[in-house]
């Protein structure tokens, strides 16, 4: 199971990247874990200055705008 | 997990500042233009640039960071303290705070300055006596921070 975590203050665009995720997760039956993470000290650790940040199985993998279809498939592939 | 960022109230970054810790303004220029903080080795890097210039800020000194209510400035923060630096912190409640208390400050366009207000201790929102009061860090025989 892929472990994601999306960083962010819980603005718009965090809570699209969030369904964006489920979302895709869901047509491609691929098993997530998915959190959100809204401390900024937690945030701060990944060294995310831009938001949304997403990180899969603990690597960060975006920074900054709600991801697209192509890139959140390639996570789940 | 990062540690907590260490939060210093204006009274105690003015004393640091003396003592020779760098203020490192993260507000944008529009900003500095309307307020900006008169204190010498001053520097101004806005927070969508701190990425790219974090190079420029000496790791062998103290710094302070600071913006207009101390929010954007404890995310530049924790940046640094991930890039590294162990020798940071936040100045609670930025510029806002720092100019209620009649600290120097540089009105750029009118060279005006406003004038203090009192509003009682260092205007921090902790007691004295609080886990994590900038007052903590008050020194004997220098003016109290609360």
């Amino acid at each position: 199971m892929k472990e994601i975590k999306v960083l962010g203050p819980g603005c718009a665009n965090c809570k699209n990247t969030t369904s964006l995720i489920e979302r895709i997760a869901q047509e491609k039956g691929v098993p997530i874990s998915l959190a959100k993470v809204e401390e900024l000290r937690e945030i701060m650790s990944f060294g995310i200055m831009s938001t949304p940040g997403v990180v899969v199985d603990g690597k960060v993998v975006h920074a900054g705008g709600v991801p697209s279809r192509e890139k959140v498939e390639l996570w789940l592939a | 997990m990062l540690d907590e960022a260490k939060q210093i109230c204006p009274t105690t970054t003015r004393r640091r500042v003396a003592e020779g810790a760098v203020l490192v303004d993260v507000r944008e220029q529009a900003e500095i233009d309307r307020l900006a903080f008169d204190v010498p080795g001053l520097v101004r890097i806005p927070l969508g640039e701190l990425e790219k210039r974090y190079v420029e800020l000496p790791r062998d000194r103290e710094l302070v960071l600071a913006c207009q209510s101390g929010g954007r400035s404890l995310k530049a923060t924790y940046f640094l303290m991930y890039k590294g630096f162990d020798k940071v912190a936040n100045m609670e409640g930025g510029m806002a705070k720092w100019a209620s208390k009649g600290f120097p400050v540089k009105d750029e366009t009118s060279s005006q300055q406003p004038e203090g207000q009192d509003v009682g201790g260092c205007g921090c929102g902790t007691s004295p006596s609080g886990i994590g009061s900038c007052c903590e860090s008050a020194v004997p025989g220098e003016p109290e921070c609360c």
